[in-house]
Parts: C-alpha cells; structure tokens; sequence
C-alpha cells in the first residue's frame, strides 16, 4: 500500500471518528433536566396580559360619521357636525350628503329640551340645525349641487333649512322661497337662519327685496328670556340676525335697547 | 495531493475535533419539605408503663401482623390487589387489618411525635437526586397511667430539637422513571435523630411500700426508687439520648410531586405525612392583578381596602410571606391578619382620602420573606395604581359638599393656576361655569364650577365643535369662565355699569349699546357687530364667543397624567 493511500485511509477514518462523536453529542439521550420545565411551567402561570401597544387614533370614515351624526349622545352629535367640513379627506359632496340626512334626522327626531345646551339661548335641537346648516355652507360650492338635490327631494321643515344653506352658498334660485321664510315661517330658528342668510345675495335687484323683508323682520315678535354664565338677558333672535344682515349688506341701524331703525326708512 | 500538506490537514482536524471543554454546569438542585406525625401508641416510647403496654401487648399485636400479613401481601401482590403503585398507606391498611385489632384504642398511653424536613436534593450524574443539605426539627410526647389495686404506674415525657440533616448518615433520595408513558418519581426518607427527652415514671406498688421511678433529663436517664423504706440508689441506666427515626417512601406520577396520605402503622397510630418538592421557593401575586385599579370606596370614613393574595410555592412558607404597603395619605395600612403574613389577607386604610392628589397613582406592594428556613426568593413588586371616585364627595373638605373631581383636579395642571380663585357652586344647574364680574364688581376676582358630570363626561365646544371629556372638559371650563374674568378687566377695567331696574330688566352700560357685555369699542376686534347682540348667530351672547374660542387652546390629554379619577384619563373607564 501506497504512503498516499495509508494517509487518505487515516484522515477518512479521523473525519469519521470526528462526525461520530458530534452525532453522540447531539443525539446522545439526554438528562432530563425538570427545573428548566417546572421554571417554563411556572413562568406560563405567571405570565402577565401582552403589553398594549399603543393604537392610532382612528380616524372615522363615512360610515362612522354617519353613526356619529346619529349617535344618541347630543355632543357627539354636535362634535361631528361642526367637524365635517375640516375633513378634506373626504369628498365635499359626501359629506354634504352627511349633514343633509343628519339635517332630515334632526327635524324629524328633535333633540330633548333637556339638557339644555348651557348659555345658549336655543334650544338643543335650535342650536344644532344652526351648527349643521354652518358646516352645510362651510363646505362652499362643492357642496351646491348635493344640496340642491337633497332640496328637491326634501319637504317641510328640512326642505326650508336646506334652502337657507343654498342662498348662504350664492344659490340666487332659492332666494324668494327664503324670503317668505324669514317672515312666514313658524320656526324662529328658521326665521333668524333666513334672516341671517339674505346677507349673501349679492344681485342689486335682490339685495333690495331682501332689505324690505329684513326691515320686516326688525318687528319680529319673537323674544326669548335666557341666561348665560354672566347673567340673564332677554334677547329677539330674529331681529338681531335681520339686524346683522342689514349691516351686512350696507343698511344703517340705530338700536334702542330692543328696538332697531334703519335709517331713511 | 502533495504530502507536503497532509500534516496541515491533520492538525486542522484536530483542532476541529478538541472540542472547548463545555462550562461546568450547576448541578439541577431541588428542594423539599416534608411533615411528618404520629399520633398514638408508639409515637413516643418513654416511661415504664409505655415500654410494658406498648412494648408488651402492641409489640405483640406488631409481630403477629406481620407474620399474619405476609401471606395475603404476597397474594394480593400476585392478583395485582395492591394496584400498580402500593404506597405505604394501602400496605400499611393490609398489614394492620390481618389482626384486627386498635391498639389506639385499647391501651391507656397516648403518644404524639412531629417532624418536620426541610431538605435540598442534588442530582448526581447518574440522574438519581441525593440529600446534599437539609434540618429536621421535631416534638414528641407521650403518657401513660395504669391504676389499680395499690399499685399505679404514670409516664409524662416530651422533648423537642433540632438538628441538621447529615448526607452521610441520612437518605433522602428522589429517582425519576422516565420510561413509561408517564414519568414516575420515588421519594425515600430514611433519617434519624437524637431524641433527648424529658420527664418522670413512677411506679409505685403495694399501697407505696414498693416505688420505682425513672427520669429523664435531656435524654440522659436515670433509675432509682425505694422497697419497704430502703432507697434505690439512683443510677444512670442510659447516658446518651435515644435515636428515632422517620421512614417514608412513595412512588407517583410527577403530579404527586406534592403528596399527602395518612394511614396507620403497625402500632396503630395514625401516621400522617404531608411533602412536597419544588425546584425554588418563590411567591407570585395572584390578587391584585398587575397594574391593577384600585378605587377608594365612597363614604367619608371609608378609606381604601382591598384583598391581597399570592401563590406561594411550596404553600408551607406562607405564614412567612410578609406584606407591606406604602403609606396612604400618610397612613399605614391596617391588616387582617395584623401581622401582615399569609398567602390571603385583607387589608384597609382608615378614611378620609387624602388631601394631596399625588397620593394617588401608581403605588407598589412589597413582598418579603421573613424567617424562613428555606432561601425563598420574594416575588417583584406588585404595582397598583390609587384612584379616587370623581364623582364622590369623600374627600377631606369639612363640608362633604365638594366632590372629588373638584378637590383633587383643582391640584393639577387642569386648573391652570387658578385653584385659588375658583369656588365650586353645587346649586347651579343650568351653566357648566359662570363668572359674576358684570353683575357684582365685588365678585370679579374669581370664578366659580358648577356640576360637570350630572348629565354625561362628556363636552362639546358648541361654536367651535370640540369634543373633550373628563378633566379635559373641566380644564375648558375652567380656560372658558377665566377667559371672562380677563374680558371683564380687560374691556370694564371701571366695572360694568348696568341700570336695574325693580322688574328685574336692566339697562346696558352706556358703552355696551347692544347689550352683550363686549364694549362696543371692542367688538370689532373680534370680529362682532356692535349693533347686534348674537353677532355670529350661533344661539349665544356676543360675550361667549371669545371664550368658546379661548377655551379651545386647552389641549385635550394636558392633564391625563395627574387625572387619577375613576372614571377618568388613566382608570381605563
């Protein structure tokens, strides 16, 4: 036998012998060891709840929204009515569709007197139609053509609110409906909404005929005791939104306690 | 291959197959505590009359059993009667019916012996686990009393001790058996100790003329007496004390690893031994949970209580697991136990609540180990964290009309520096707040809360849409009635001039045409009408909306971390 052959049958022989004694280390059956499973045991037992991660905010989509505006907790109510328009994550027109069922909902399930909402001189279901219809023309233009179609498909009380949020939004066409509003309806949340909204008409030959039903609107009857965190006071919600309209499309006031003049009339 | 490179690769294989010598590894330690008892003829063997009864007749009843008994064991041991696992209870119960009898019952000496085992077994290569360290601590005693014609014997002996436990001399042994489909153990305790006792026998006979006693002091024991008035010499009949031993032995499955069983020997006394073996001695608390809400309970003297438990392993330790609990309002918990010691107590604080809103929050319950005979490792502290009721009045304003949210928020950031110049009004309904500055200049330098919490936590901010909750709802109030405290100075800094009149109407000051308390000449700054009273026509007062703004810059969550109100920021409620 060849030197080379003896060598290669030495160095065979130490690779098994090196692969023997690892497969004996590794496979060799072992001590059992039971202080390692009662300790895994014991730590189970005492295992406490997973630590919480912290969660995002969650931030509501339409349908959440549209579960909020129902929500039968009056501020969640309110919160999200007034919030809508800041959600530009949102389409206009969606949201615009949101406020509109949220309007329809409120008149025809009028929030309880009780609570009312402190320092206001509205009632709850008052100051939230107030709160949607401010959102309604927050939205701007985009919000025009959803509302006018919600207006066409709507009756009644909701309808009226709808069209106050049309002529705030620049919508001439639904001016001589609001008009009678401001004087005729029996709503005087509607009436000062109307009222207010006539400051928007833009139009010279509008503006006129809505300074005439404004200064109408300055004798309006409706008068209101209420209180705030300073004190009573008596206010004429109607008159004051004519009041402020008048300003705003250029009329000169005087006030007298309760009592408003336009000057040159 | 060149030979030249043959040694390079021998000495690599062999550097490969030097394997690092592997770490000595701690060898697996358990530890074991055993309690061991008997109760009756035989658990103590001091005194002439115990040696004559118990050595005499039970002795003979303890021979005849066992040559009785080696025929039906031998049998039931055939037939599989004793079952898979005899233990020395079921042979014991074989062994004493085959001659049925109770000597417990029949013979006039009582005897009763402890002996408790704490011990530390060491797992020898061979997997068997040895005694490497352990203590025995153990009580006996025993009496007897024959009276007769003249003639009356008496024992009382009783001794007590301890002493550590020798590996060269005593056997405890744990063995595992890992080859059926359940692993099995088998615990053997073969120990003995030296039982010095101490007490007096007397016998005495023939109307006195005949008295024989021995005594034991320490186990050393002595004879001696008298026979028709000449003394017995007193004389030393043992100088070392006796040894007893405790012999046990069990095999189980691993469940067992805790195990009671009684039976009774061959003596009829009723044996009971109760062991069990653990890896550590350790306690975890089971009651209250971690991070658990603790609230205080509602009534003025109530203070704050609750149930403290822990799992302790092994459960004999318990009594040693002492409790301790910060101090609450500057009051030290009161226990039940009073010594604060057990795996399940109770535990109260006397009321009122405290007077600082930092008593509150996070708190942790400490555990120790005090006295034990075994090194037991005390579990983490528990954390807990106090809350107060909010809407409770239990708080240590004298009037018990303050409610909690009130007194304690008034402490925190929420009130934004003015707790001093805020007074809670428990009759106002209507307002979440008010300031009466315009009505009385004698009141402008402070505002007063309202009940917050009689309809809902929660707030909306109706002109901006703002939703806040809890002490954030408190806070915007608060920013809200403040706001109108510094309009007030700001715009009337000669005070309001309003004309009453005896209707109750009144005139505005001559500067507020409008009557909405904004003087005119300030209106426009804020973007109102001097003319109109609601100048945004949201259904408020021209003088609200600075505030409704104002109060919006309270940032929500400001205030959670010193809001210990249950419910609240951090009550998960």
């Amino acid at each position: 036998m060849k030197a080379r052959q003896v060598i290669l049958i030495v160095v065979v022989l130490v690779a098994v012998a090196l692969l023997l004694a690892l497969a004996y280390r590794f496979l060799r059956p072992g001590t059992r060891d039971l202080s390692g499973a009662i300790d895994q045991a014991l730590a189970a037992a005492q295992a406490t709840t997973a630590v919480s991660m912290p969660r995002p905010t969650p931030t509501p989509g339409l349908e959440a929204l549209a579960i909020l505006l129902e929500h039968p907790d009056y501020n969640l109510r309110l919160s999200t009515a007034l919030g809508l328009p800041a959600r530009e994550d949102l389409p206009p027109g969606d949201r615009a569709e949101l406020l509109a069922t949220a309007l329809a909902s409120e008149i025809q399930s009028p929030s309880p007197a009780e609570p009312p909402v402190p320092e206001s001189y509205l009632d709850p279901s008052g100051v939230l139609r107030l709160a949607i219809l401010r959102s309604l023309v927050a939205l701007g233009p985009d919000a025009l053509a959803p509302l006018r179609e919600a207006a066409e498909g709507a009756d009644g009380a909701a309808r009226e609110h709808l069209l106050i949020a049309l002529v705030q939004l620049g919508d001439n066409e639904a001016l001589p409906e609001v008009r009678t509003l401001v004087l005729d309806s029996e709503d005087p949340v509607v009436r000062m909404a109307a009222a207010r909204s006539l400051a928007a008409g833009t139009a010279e030959a509008a503006r006129a005929e809505s300074i005439i039903v404004l200064t109408a609107a300055l004798e309006d009857p409706y008068r209101v005791a209420a209180s705030d965190s300073l004190g009573e006071y008596t206010i004429h919600p109607v008159r004051e939104q004519a009041a402020w309209a008048l300003e705003a499309l250029g009329v000169a006031l005087e006030r007298d306690g309760d009592t408003f003049t336009v000057e040159g009339y | 291959m060149s030979h030249r490179w043959l040694p390079v690769l021998l000495a690599l294989v062999l550097v490969l197959a030097t394997a690092p010598p592997a770490a000595a590894k701690e060898p697996t330690l358990f530890r074991g505590v055993a309690h061991y008892t008997e109760n009756g003829p035989g658990a103590g063997t001091d005194g002439i009359a115990t040696a004559f009864l118990v050595g005499g007749a039970g002795g003979g009843v303890a021979i005849a059993r066992l040559q009785s008994a080696i025929g039906p064991l031998l049998s039931l041991a055939a037939a599989g009667g004793l079952g898979d696992n005899p233990s020395i209870s079921s042979i014991s119960d074989v062994i004493s019916n085959s001659v049925p009898v109770n000597l417990a019952g029949m013979l006039p000496v009582s005897g009763y012996y402890d002996a408790r085992l704490v011990f530390t077994l060491e797992q020898q290569p061979d997997g068997l686990f040895t005694l490497q360290e352990g203590s025995i601590a153990w009580r006996v005693n025993n009496g007897a009393e024959i009276l007769g014609d003249g003639t009356s014997i008496t024992d009382q002996f009783s001794g007590s001790g301890s002493e550590p436990l020798d590996p060269e001399e005593d056997d405890i042994t744990l063995a595992f058996d890992f080859s059926g489909e359940r692993t099995m153990y088998e615990l053997t305790i073969d120990v003995d100790h030296r039982q010095p006792t101490t007490g007096e026998s007397t016998w005495v006979a023939a109307e006195g003329a005949f008295i024989l006693w021995t005594r034991s002091r320490d186990g050393v024991q002595t004879m001696g007496g008298q026979t028709m008035g000449q003394e017995i010499p007193e004389e030393i009949i043992h100088s070392e004390p006796q040894t007893r031993g405790v012999y046990y032995s069990h095999r189980g499955p691993l469940s067992e690893l805790r195990h009671m069983e009684t039976y009774r020997n061959l003596l009829d006394a009723q044996v009971l031994m109760d062991y069990e073996i653990y890896d550590e001695c350790s306690a975890s608390v089971t009651v209250p949970e971690p991070d658990a809400r603790l609230t205080l309970e509602t009534c003025y003297q109530c203070g704050l209580e609750g149930e403290l438990e822990a799992d302790v392993l092994p459960d004999v330790w318990a009594e040693d697991l002492v409790w301790k609990l910060p101090t609450f309002g500057g009051k030290e918990a009161t226990f039940d136990p009073e010594d604060a010691t057990g795996s399940a107590l109770r535990y109260w604080y006397t009321g009122p609540a405290p007077e600082s809103n930092s008593e509150f929050g996070p708190r942790a319950i400490t555990l120790s180990f005090e006295g034990s005979e075994a090194a037991c490792r005390a579990p983490e502290p528990r954390r807990v964290r106090i809350f107060f009721p909010r809407d409770k009045h239990n708080n240590p304003d004298p009037s018990g009309r303050i409610p909690n949210w009130f007194y304690y928020w008034k402490q925190t950031p929420a009130a934004q520096g003015h707790a001093g110049a805020m007074t809670y009004d428990e009759d106002c309904t209507d307002a979440y707040g008010y300031f009466s500055g315009w009505s009385s200049a004698a009141d402008s330098s402070g505002i007063y809360i309202c009940p917050l919490f009689n309809s809902g936590s929660s707030y909306t901010n109706p002109v901006t849409g703002k939703f806040s909750r809890g002490i954030d709802f408190y806070a915007a109030i608060v920013r809200h009635e403040w706001t109108h405290l510094e309009n007030y100075h700001d715009w009337w800094p000669q005070g309001y001039r309003a004309t009453d009149h005896d209707d109750g109407s009144w005139d505005p000051d001559p500067a507020d045409r409008d009557k909405d308390l904004v003087r005119d000449s300030r209106e426009a700054a804020y973007g109102l009408s001097s003319r109109t009273q609601d100048s945004l026509g949201f259904g408020f007062r021209d003088s609200e909306y600075p505030p409704y703004l104002q109060m919006d810059t309270w940032a929500n969550g400001s205030a959670d971390r010193q809001d210990w109100a249950d419910p609240g920021k951090q009550s998960g409620s």
